[in-house]
């Protein structure tokens, strides 16, 4: 059965709790299993996110896959646009980004992107170059073994940063009908709870295409996110560059300043200048 | 979680051109008149209109950023709203800013609308006939995207007194191939300024300098391509003209034929 975003997330979070020991993740996947369907083309979900402040921090994130071909190395991958903004129809998005992403089987990889447009408010999407893409990628994937690995402090990480014996535990309600921005649906409510305090609450429902999260909210920084439109029509909206525009190329500064105190010496190969 | 790194790495980002062809922002039963055709102002391209109204200025801005923002564009309201106030608006699918700044004068609310191109950047191309002289503080370039025919437009800021810089422009232009053609000296609120006119062929250079403070002076230039009084473009401008006209309906006589 694929796992959804939103279980890993629930997983991710009470992390002592096994997905298929736990009762709340069996009630989330059992959920799930009657009906949820894989990310398909034309798939999209747009979110109303409330970053606190009394309603002044209200933006939108939208998700849409809009095509699929194969990758460079061969694998079935899809398009993934993102976008950024202030109003739901995203006539105007602040970020966005298109992005080639492997699929295996039912499952989207988002760590498996072979390209990816960028843009910003006043620029025009831009491509990132082999390049710099490896070199970002790269990076998250050091970062994750690093996490992994202990080294670095994530404050994310509850092991880390919850004292011993605050374990998180996860806590399901039936199966319900709530009320959201794009109409009723039917969830499993799942509250992430350290001792008596809800450290997170959401609402997973099957019918919420691609993230299956209908509603989450993070109480104690009076933070929410609520689906706000979904389909399933998606069509590609950014506005791509030329295929002979300049491709964006990073520039490093361990490289450029190799001195320079508190930088790592150079680690990337020579050979890594090339750029197509 | 990759997904909200990502989402970081949006300050990676770089700049990249696209063209407008829309219109400047309309304030409702009020007349618009267009100031120049494609303006190039400080390397960027604007239409630019101004309008007048009765209305008080909170209304006209609540107007601007109402439409824009029920229309779900990011909009963003400045000023007191009683002197000034600017309201500007993203359409980043497009690569363009609208954008309206208000004043108010003699009782009315003078609105300035304006359309920036946010993706297009002109050729960088030294004004014909506009100079810069050493010890330019600081200049400012304007210049119509319809060459010939056009204007181009810079202002400077120098050091200098009036007569230093005065001298200094004359023998840059002189330098240059102008000829002087009449030089007139006015009194302006207790100042002097001094206008120059020079002319090459089929191209005139108007410079006006004046004394703002001790040792600084402004100057102010216009270059027109054509040697007509009238500023109509001169006979080669309304050949390129002419021909630029023949060559697009040749293009889409072409493009019907085709059909």
């Amino acid at each position: 059965m694929r796992v959804s975003w939103a279980v890993i997330a629930v997983v991710l979070m009470a992390a002592p709790a096994r997905a298929e020991e736990s009762p709340a993740a069996r009630e989330v996947m059992s959920h799930l299993s009657r009906g949820a369907r894989s990310a398909r083309v034309g798939d999209w979900v747009t979110y109303r996110f409330d970053g606190g402040a009394g309603g002044q921090r209200i933006y939108y994130w939208r998700m849409a896959v809009v095509g699929e071909e194969k990758d460079k190395q061969g694998r079935d991958a899809v398009w993934v646009e993102m976008e950024a903004g202030t109003h739901p129809a995203m006539k105007s998005p602040l970020m966005q980004m298109r992005m080639l992403v492997a699929r295996e089987g039912e499952q989207i990889r988002y760590d498996a992107i072979s390209r990816l447009f960028v843009g910003g408010p006043t620029d025009r999407p831009q491509e990132y170059s082999e390049e710099a893409l490896d070199h970002v990628l790269k990076k998250m994937d050091q970062q994750e073994k690093d996490d992994k690995d202990g080294k670095v402090v994530d404050p994310e990480d509850a092991k880390v940063t919850l004292p011993a014996g605050m374990k998180p535990v996860l806590r399901t309600g039936k199966e319900m009908r709530v009320m959201t921005l794009a109409g009723t649906v039917t969830v499993v409510p799942v509250e992430v709870m350290v001792k008596k305090t809800v450290i997170k609450r959401m609402w997973i429902s099957r019918e919420i295409p691609l993230m299956q999260m209908a509603k989450m909210e993070i109480p104690g920084i009076a933070h929410s996110m609520e689906v706000a439109e979904y389909g399933i029509d998606a069509k590609p909206r950014m506005v791509l560059p030329p295929p002979s525009a300049p491709k964006i190329r990073l520039e490093y500064a361990d490289r450029v300043f190799p001195d320079l105190p508190g930088m790592d010496a150079p680690q990337e190969p020579a050979d890594s200048e090339k750029t197509p | 979680m990759l997904v909200r790194r990502l989402l970081l790495g949006f300050a990676l980002l770089a700049v990249w051109p696209a063209l407008a062809e829309q219109e400047v922002p309309v304030y409702p039963g009020t007349v618009h008149t267009r100031i120049g055709n494609d303006l190039i102002i400080g390397g960027e391209y604007y239409r630019l209109a101004y309008f007048t109204t009765t209305d008080p200025m909170k209304k006209v801005a609540a107007y601007f950023a109402q439409k824009w923002r029920d229309e779900g564009y990011p909009t963003v309201v400045e000023g007191d709203l009683e002197d000034e106030a600017v309201v500007s608006a993203l359409f980043t699918r497009e690569g363009l800013q609208r954008g309206v700044v208000l004043r108010t004068h003699l009782g009315k609310t003078v609105g300035f609308t304006a359309l920036r191109d946010l993706w297009t950047r002109p050729p960088k191309s030294t004004p014909s006939g506009l100079i810069k002289l050493e010890g330019t503080l600081y200049s400012q370039d304007l210049a119509t995207r319809d060459d010939p025919g056009g204007s181009q437009n810079r202002t400077s800021l120098v050091t200098g007194d009036l007569s230093d810089v005065q001298q200094r422009v004359g023998a840059e232009l002189t330098r240059q191939g102008f000829e002087p053609v009449r030089s007139t000296a006015t009194k302006l609120g207790g100042g002097t300024q001094v206008t120059m006119e020079h002319a090459r062929k089929g191209e005139q250079v108007m410079t006006t300098i004046s004394q703002v403070d001790d040792g600084m002076s402004t100057v102010m230039q216009t270059w027109v391509g054509t040697d007509r009084p009238d500023g109509v473009p001169n006979n080669d401008a309304v050949r390129k003209s002419r021909e630029a006209w023949e060559q697009e309906q040749k293009a889409k006589a072409a493009k019907g034929a085709g059909k």
